[in-house]
């Protein structure tokens, strides 16, 4: 049985993305290691602040952890913003857990993409929305079976596409 | 998309070792001394063959299973030891998932027959587009029509067992030279005559490029369907490479004998056995390693012959879990 202890950030940047992709990365079916895109999202991942093993919610895999003001702020990395939408997602579910483990006042977060920076507000209404997307995403990965491929225009540069088509 | 084939092999006595995170290799001559150190970059390779004595230590092993790096070991008289493969949290092979469903389809009879059925069938095609290639008239009709009606695994075997003898008497006709490479009957363990080394050579081959793509995806290559696992270490690999032995091995056999590449002077006879010398295996592994980067279009995606290897193993998994139809690859 898959609780809510298990979602990471990465499923849920998967889960809005794509729900087959979420699902067989639930199931530890992974996708081509070697493929390009993944290749430098690792090298990106590596760029991380070297002391934040010592924070102990370090398994979240956040990219930057800084005070603000009295508040923290984190900080992700991504190499594309085509996923908008997957990246904000996926920033908001580490604010949400920082928070609620933590029990802090206020949080906030950005994306940065090169020069572009996308701030998300960590409000009532996001975090309502994130603990919605948290429950879907655990009855989905309860599901005895994977939702069927469905082509679309994303599906060329995924990692997947030699095990989907 | 990688194009080249990202493996390297030793052929001197040596000493591997980590330094500044790559790989350097000390070439040793007669006595044990280092005669000339190379670079080995760890980022352009993905497996290294060791078909020497080479020195390791743990703090390089612990280095490549870091960066997923395979290593294939051979013993001295080019007999293959073992793997050494990567279990860190970085490597794939690990989900719990795919194992259970693996064991359950193997546990499944019409499951385990249906896949064996479209390996056999995808093995019978490749070899068949083989003789048609060399302008022999071979009919696999009536093979495909008897293995149509197999239930089981034993009957599917008996299928394959007369496809391979109709197949291989073929052989005598691809190959034109007949004198030192007739075909008469296939042995193993050891091979004993030279076309029957050269098929176990390439076949070892084979055997090892499937097994490292098998190693990439989830799958447990001591499960297989078309074999009978019960009595050896690793056997999906095997499975696998029933449909591409045809396409690479067999080819690479023909093209090689009949533009006099390999003649009968690349033979030493060691003790009885039969082995290659190492220019007639550096002649080999270059062929193999075209071959193996050679790229095939399948629907609108090209892949090289490995990463159609990989698709397969894919394709089975996908096949085990999600019970989806599974048709083996055939050469268009």
């Amino acid at each position: 049985m898959f609780n809510q202890d298990q979602v990471s950030g990465t499923l849920v940047n998967y889960f809005t993305t794509c729900k087959r992709e979420a699902w067989l990365y639930a199931h530890q079916i992974h996708a081509r290691q070697d493929d390009e895109n993944i290749l430098m999202g690792k090298a990106l991942a590596s760029i991380k602040e070297p002391n934040l093993q010592d924070f102990p919610f370090s398994n979240l895999k956040f990219d930057k952890l800084s005070k603000l003001k009295g508040h923290y702020q984190i900080t992700e990395y991504k190499k594309t913003l085509k996923n908008k939408e997957a990246a904000i997602n996926q920033l908001l579910f580490y604010m949400y857990i920082l928070k609620t483990n933590l029990k802090l006042k206020l949080i906030s977060g950005k994306v940065i993409c090169g020069k572009t920076v996308l701030s998300v507000e960590g409000n009532d209404e996001n975090f309502v929305k994130m603990k919605l997307t948290i429950e879907d995403i655990v009855s989905l990965v309860n599901e005895p079976k994977a939702p069927p491929p469905v082509a679309k225009k994303i599906c060329k540069n995924c990692a997947y596409n030699d095990y989907c088509f | 998309m990688l194009k080249n084939d990202r493996t390297h092999f030793i052929l001197n006595n040596g000493l591997l070792r980590r330094k500044d995170d790559n790989l350097y290799f000390d070439k040793f001559d007669n006595d044990e001394q280092i005669c000339d150190t190379k670079i080995i970059p760890i980022n352009a390779i993905d497996e290294i063959y060791l078909l020497t004595k080479v020195s390791i230590d743990s703090y390089t092993l612990a280095f490549l299973a870091d960066q997923n790096i395979l290593l294939h070991f051979f013993g001295p008289f080019g007999s293959f030891r073992g793997n050494f493969y990567p279990n860190t949290p970085n490597s794939v092979n690990k989900s719990g998932f795919v194992l259970l469903e693996q064991l359950r389809s193997f546990d499944d009879v019409t499951k385990r027959t249906y896949i064996a059925k479209q390996i056999t069938v995808a093995r019978m095609q490749n070899a068949a587009k083989n003789c048609h290639k060399y302008g022999i008239d071979f009919d696999e009709k009536p093979f495909l029509n008897a293995l149509e009606k197999a239930n089981n695994n034993l009957e599917i075997m008996a299928c394959e067992g007369g496809f391979a003898k109709a197949y291989f008497e073929c052989w005598n006709k691809i190959i034109k030279d007949n004198k030192s490479f007739k075909f008469t009957i296939r042995s193993k363990r050891p091979p004993l005559d030279k076309i029957n080394a050269f098929i176990s050579y390439v076949n070892t081959r084979i055997y090892n490029v499937c097994l490292s793509e098998i190693y990439k995806t989830e799958l447990d290559p001591r499960i297989s369907f078309l074999h009978e696992p019960n009595y050896r270490a690793l056997s999906l690999h095997l499975d696998l490479a029933e449909i591409f032995k045809p396409i690479i091995g067999d080819n690479l056999i023909f093209s090689m004998l009949n533009k006099k590449e390999i003649t009968a002077k690349d033979f030493a006879s060691d003790a009885g056995r039969l082995r290659f010398t190492n220019e007639a295996i550096k002649k080999i592994e270059m062929q193999m390693i075209d071959r193996l980067s050679r790229t095939y279009k399948i629907g609108e995606q090209t892949f090289t012959m490995r990463q159609v290897i990989r698709k397969e193993a894919n394709k089975i998994k996908r096949c085990i879990c999600e019970n989806s139809p599974y048709e083996g690859f055939v050469l268009a």
